[in-house]
Order: structure tokens, then C-alpha cells, then sequence
């Protein structure tokens, strides 16, 4: 145990920690906006996020872009960067709303019981990881280096680069984005109505299945966005980029409160900032077993999440 | 519900019986036949496919060529089998136990890493089916089982050079493993190398990981000059990019050894990999066997990779023990034990342990994204 660490290395863990829970944050919003509409886990919403960071890689192959390739200059960053984070929030968007068609959809209409649609939901986690496993012969992927990491300035011992400012900002703006949604448009609305009461809210005349639809859509985009980051950040790959991802945000969304968009980001934050110092002294493979024994003692004392009282009234 | 719903339902349970009724045949057909009918099979463990399918292939790719030079002037036909493990532990012995049940396989090359064949070889002792391994390099391995043979020098000789190696361009070292048997057992052999005075600090991972940056955070805060890597080149490439993009980590020096040496660790690590300290007890086949690296490269149009040679000489071990007439896994394994083979490019015998009794260990560097040698330890 090293706690000296800690305290020579605290700015650099805390901004690496806030910046991974900036991504975890944009994968857990989608595991908890349809938790909030279906009272459904979507298991298969880590491979959404896996469909979104290939797209980012289809993308740089397409525009010829190798992966030993110098970074861009800032200009043509820009320009491939918004290239990239439109296209896989595309992909991943759209694969969400035909997951839901495919996977859930039928359920829901004829009223099967939520195991179903669980099982339903771990079938199509198997089948996109595997999918993609033939595709990609399950080899790692490297991603070209977009943009130049040297740090742009030093915080004590945090060394800021661009990518992770990047992270930052793009994160925080798709946050505010989303809060706008959710409670200042017709479709935030019909989301708030339907995860509040279904059949009121069908008796209102929502359209319950195009906001189910649209919640996976979202849901999808911001998994899409967080795929781009995640790309230019960490820079590579594989099949079941999905599982590892997937794991920590899901679990950062029950930290914070499954169904609670602000317990999503709150229990993001918590979590990347436990898993950077738990790993900085106990060592990285401790890493897990320290996140889940918090996980545990949170959900002992509060079994909704941080944010769980919250879960009654304003489910998003 | 409606009619359509019972004839889909009907529908479904004949296929699920009709597929049930296929899988009892095949299950039943190999005891219909005691003897092996058709050629004697040699079989490949490793990775063809997965994260390690780039070693996986190379040797592969040795084993096949040496049955194809034997089967050219063989009066025994002899055909080449793998069973795909993706390198994985967890996926082995249910392979390895398909080999055991193939009446024609006489024996295995591999596996190709030591924690997919620390699960294999039990089946394959209980089934008597003798094994060369031309790669896996855990000490654990030998002195368990008498059909377990290794081609290359263990981690025992590994260890102790790397630990040198390490001293021989840093003061302080960090190490640093993966948490599989071979890279946790390697990182072990180094620490117990190196005084006191020269660990800076360990730290141990999980394979598949992608996130290094605590780890770099550790590195730089305990001043270390050269970091050692127990494991494979999937997740060693991002760490040393992790560490070269650290502006307080990026002169540090890597070593590693034969489980990041891999055209594939270029492939991942670009540019970043230039300059690593990296061992191997493989020879480079080019140099040790120019002929065979020419046939090579015309057979299959690619370099070879790191083992292949080694994979093509345990081939040709069993391949010269069914020369001489020896057909059965107990007469084989008993060959194994008892004869020196003159392979191509060295020469082959293996001690009561199992491993082999020429040791070799060489150094090698990336330079301008290509694996070169350095020279023999």
C-alpha cells in the first residue's frame, strides 16, 4: 500500500479520474434513460458503444488516415473530429433504435415478463460482441493518433493535454444538451411521462413505442459521442471494448442511481475517481474489488443509489 | 394463441430434434472405429484466432511446412490439425480433450503460451498424447507430466537475463505484470533478480486492459528509470504508449520479453516501440536457417514470425519419430525422451524435466518499426 502517492500524485489522478468518469458518464446515461422508460437494464448497450468505437476506426480508414501517421494539425483535427463523433453517434444511435426493435419491442407489446426482455437483452449483447469478434478476427485495433498530447499546460502533477480537454468540454456540452431535452422539449416530456406512468401517459396520447424508440436513440448518440472520445483518448479496440466499459458505467449508473440521469453523472465521477486512486495504491488489480465493495456497502445503506430518492418522483 | 404461432412451435421442435439426433451420431461415431482409419494427425495448439493470433499463425504456419516437406517423401502420410484456443486457459482442455478422443493424433505442438498449456497438458497426460511445446516458457510447467517437451529455454533463463538487461540500462526498475501465469511468473524470476536497491516498484495489471494511467502515475512517482513488463504485446503497446506520452515517463526504458515480441507489438505500439529491450529463447530464422526462411517466405509470402522455427522443429521431432516407425503416442513420447533430433537450424533433445537441454537466449530491439537482433545472451 502506497499512500504517500496519493498525496505526489493527487492532481494527476483526480483529473485522469475525472476524465475517464466523463466517458463512463456519457455510456451510463444511456444504461439509465431507458432503465428510467422500461424499467430495463439494456445489457446490450455496451456493444452499442463497441459499434460506435469501430465507426470511429471505419471512419480514419476511409479517409486514409494511417495509424503511424503524425497528429493533425488543429484545422483538419476539427474537421476529422466532428467527421468521426457524427458518424459513430449515428451508427451507434441508429443500432439502439433497431435494437429495440428487434430485441425488445415485441416483448413489450405483448406484455412479456421483464426476464424476457433481460434475456432478451443479454441474447443481443452476445450476438453484436460476437459478431464483431468474427469481423475483427477479435484483434486488438489501433487508432491513429489525431491529435498531438503533448501537455498544453502542468496542474501540480497533471500534466493537461488536448484529448483530455477535449473529453472534458465535449462531455460537459453534450450534458447541458441533454438536460435540455429531457425538460425543456416535447420529447423530455414525453420520456418524463412515460418512465412517471405508461399507461397515464398513453391515455394522454403519448405515443409511448416513438418515445421508447427515441430514448434508445439517445441513449445510442451519447454512447456514440462517448465512443469518439474514448477513441481519440485511449486509442484502440477490439470486440469486447463493450464488456470492459460497459461494466464500469452500468455500475456507475446503479451507483449513483439507476433511472437518476444526475445520479448517472454523479456516480461516473465517483467512480472513475475510485478507481484511479483504489488502483494508484493498492495496485490495479485491486481496482475492481475496492469499486464493487463500495458498490456494495452504497447500495446496503441506500438501496436506490446516491441520488435514489429522486428515483419516486422525477425518474429522469 | 393462433395457428401460426403452434406450427412455428412444431416447427422449431423437429429442427431441435433433428439437430440433437446429428449431434448424438457424431458423438457416437469415433468409438464405431477404433483404429485410426485415415493419416496420422499432428496437432497445433494455440491461437489462430484472438488477440495472440499473429504468434499463433506463425507457428502454425512452421508446423504445416514441416509436414508438408515430410509428406513429400513419406511412405506415413501425416496431416496437421490445430485446435484453437485463443490463447486462453479457460477454452483448452475442453480442446485438448478432442485431441485426446481423435484416434489419429499421435501428438500436439504447443501450446503456444504457458497458461493455455499449464490447463492443457493434465488432459493430455491422462490420455498419454506427448507434447512439444515450442513456446510456452512458465517453469511450472516441466517436472509435472512426462508427455510435457519444450523446445525453447524457460523463464528461468529468461528471467535472470532480462533482469540483467534491465540493470544494464537503467538504476531503477519498476515492474510491472499482467497477472497470468506467465507473466506474473515471469515478473517474479526478474524481482528475485534484482537487488533490493534496484526495485522501484511493482504493479500488476489485468489482461485486457486499456487504462494505464495509474500506473504511469506510479512509475513517475517512484523515479524509476526502466520499466519491466510481464506479459503479452496486446496490452504492452498501450502501455508504453501510455508511458512515452507522459512527458515524466517518456525517456524510460522498456523490457520485456518473448510475449511482446511481436510484429503485432509494432503493428499496436507504432512508433512508441522503437527502442525496446525485449528477449526471446527463439533464434531468428532467418540467420539460423536461411534455406528454410526461403522456403518459408515462398509458401506462405510473409515474414516468419518469432517461433516459428521452433514451431517447425517440434514438428519435426514427431515427424522423424514416425520415420522411424514409431506410430503410437507411448512409443512416440518414449522417442521424445530418448533420441537427440538434428533439427533445422539446432539440434533437439530434452532432459528428464521435459525441457530442453540446449539453452539458448537472445536479445532483441524494435528499430524503425521492425523486430531486429541484437545478440545471443
Amino acid at each position: 500500500m502506497e499512500f504517500s502517492i496519493l498525496v505526489s500524485e493527487f492532481a494527476s489522478l483526480t483529473f485522469d479520474g475525472i476524465v475517464v468518469g466523463a466517458i463512463y458518464a456519457l455510456v451510463a446515461l444511456g444504461y439509465t434513460l431507458v432503465y428510467g422508460v422500461l424499467r430495463l437494464i439494456n445489457f446490450a448497450h455496451s456493444e452499442i458503444f463497441m459499434i460506435g468505437t469501430m465507426t470511429c476506426y471505419a471512419v480514419t480508414l476511409v479517409l486514409g488516415i494511417a495509424t503511424d501517421t503524425d497528429p493533425l494539425t488543429l484545422a483538419s483535427f476539427t474537421l476529422v473530429f466532428l467527421l468521426i463523433i457524427l458518424a459513430a453517434s449515428l451508427a451507434s444511435g441508429v443500432s439502439a433504435v433497431i435494437l429495440e426493435f428487434v430485441a425488445y419491442r415485441r416483448l413489450r407489446i405483448m406484455r412479456a415478463s421483464r426476464l424476457s426482455s433481460l434475456i432478451s437483452a443479454i441474447g443481443a449483447s452476445f450476438f453484436l460482441t460476437e459478431l464483431f469478434r468474427i469481423i475483427t478476427e477479435s484483434r486488438n485495433i489501433a487508432f491513429p493518433r489525431l491529435v498531438d498530447k503533448e501537455p498544453i499546460f502542468v496542474i501540480s502533477s497533471a500534466y493537461v493535454t488536448f484529448d483530455k480537454v477535449l473529453v472534458l468540454i465535449g462531455a460537459t456540452a453534450l450534458f447541458f444538451l441533454l438536460n435540455r431535452v429531457i425538460n425543456h422539449s416535447k420529447l423530455g416530456l414525453g420520456i418524463r411521462a412515460v418512465s412517471q406512468d405508461e399507461t397515464t401517459s398513453v391515455l394522454m396520447g403519448v405515443n409511448a413505442s416513438r418515445v421508447v424508440s427515441l430514448t434508445f436513440l439517445l441513449g445510442g448518440i451519447l454512447a456514440g459521442a462517448g465512443s469518439a472520445f474514448y477513441m481519440v483518448f485511449y486509442e484502440t479496440t477490439k470486440a469486447n471494448v463493450g464488456f470492459l466499459v460497459g461494466i464500469s458505467a452500468f455500475t456507475a449508473a446503479v451507483l449513483g442511481g439507476i433511472g437518476n440521469v444526475r445520479g448517472a453523472l454523479l456516480g461516473s465521477f465517483t467512480l472513475g475517481l475510485i478507481q484511479q486512486y483504489s488502483s494508484a495504491v493498492l495496485g490495479y488489480n485491486w481496482r475492481d474489488v475496492v469499486t464493487f465493495v463500495i458498490l456494495v456497502l452504497v447500495l446496503l445503506v441506500k438501496p436506490t443509489g446516491l441520488l435514489g430518492e429522486a428515483l419516486q418522483r422525477a425518474r429522469v | 394463441m393462433n395457428e401460426r404461432f403452434l406450427m412455428k412451435r412444431k416447427l422449431l421442435a423437429l429442427a431441435t430434434s433433428t439437430v440433437m439426433a446429428i449431434g448424438v451420431t457424431v458423438a457416437v461415431a469415433p468409438s464405431a472405429n477404433a483404429a485410426c482409419a485415415g493419416n496420422y494427425k499432428l496437432y497445433f495448439q494455440g491461437a489462430l484466432t484472438g488477440p495472440a493470433a499473429e504468434t499463433g499463425i506463425n507457428e502454425y504456419n512452421g508446423v504445416k511446412l514441416a509436414i508438408k516437406d515430410y509428406n513429400k517423401s513419406a511412405s506415413v502420410k501425416v496431416d496437421a490439425d490445430a485446435i484453437d484456443t485463443q490463447a486462453s486457459g479457460a477454452q483448452a482442455p475442453a480442446l485438448a480433450a478432442k485431441v485426446v478422443a481423435d484416434e489419429c493424433a499421435l501428438g500436439v505442438i504447443g501450446g503456444m503460451y504457458s497458461g493455455e498449456t499449464l490447463a492443457a497438458v493434465p488432459v493430455y497426460d491422462g490420455g498419454g498424447v506427448p507434447v512439444i511445446s515450442p513456446s510456452a516458457t512458465n517453469p511450472a510447467l516441466t517436472n509435472k507430466s512426462p508427455v510435457f517437451h519444450r523446445v525453447v529455454a524457460n523463464d528461468l533463463v529468461q528471467g535472470p537475463a532480462l533482469a540483467k538487461i534491465a540493470g544494464r540500462v537503467g538504476k531503477k526498475i519498476f515492474v510491472v505484470d499482467d497477472a497470468t501465469p506467465y507473466g506474473k511468473g515471469l515478473a517474479k524470476i526478474v524481482k528475485l533478480n534484482l537487488k533490493s536497491s534496484q526495485l522501484a516498484g511493482t504493479d500488476a495489471v489485468t489482461e485486457g486492459t486499456t487504462n494505464f494511467s495509474s500506473v504511469v502515475s506510479k512509475v513517475k512517482s517512484s523515479k524509476a528509470d526502466v520499466v519491466f513488463y510481464g506479459g503479452y504485446y496486446p496490452e504492452a503497446s498501450i502501455f508504453i504508449k501510455a508511458l512515452r506520452d507522459n512527458p515524466a515517463t517518456k525517456n524510460v526504458k522498456f523490457v520485456a520479453g518473448d510475449g511482446v515480441l511481436d510484429v503485432e507489438f509494432v503493428k499496436l505500439a507504432g512508433k512508441n516501440a522503437n527502442g525496446a529491450y525485449l528477449t526471446a529463447p527463439g533464434l531468428p530464422m532467418k540467420t539460423a536457417a536461411p534455406k528454410l526462411y526461403k522456403a518459408y517466405k515462398a509458401e506462405y509470402n510473409k515474414e516468419p514470425g518469432l517461433y516459428t522455427l521452433e514451431a517447425y522443429n517440434a514438428a519435426y521431432f514427431f515427424l522423424e519419430a514416425i520415420k522411424k516407425g514409431n506410430t503410437t503416442r507411448a512409443s512416440i513420447n518414449k522417442f521424445i525422451d530418448d533420441e537427440v533430433v538434428k533439427g533445422v537450424g539446432m539440434t533437439m533433445s530434452f532432459g528428464p524435466s521435459g525441457d530442453s537441454e540446449s539453452i539458448v537466449m537472445n536479445e532483441y530491439t524494435i528499430k524503425n518499426g521492425k523486430v531486429v537482433w541484437v545478440r545471443k545472451l
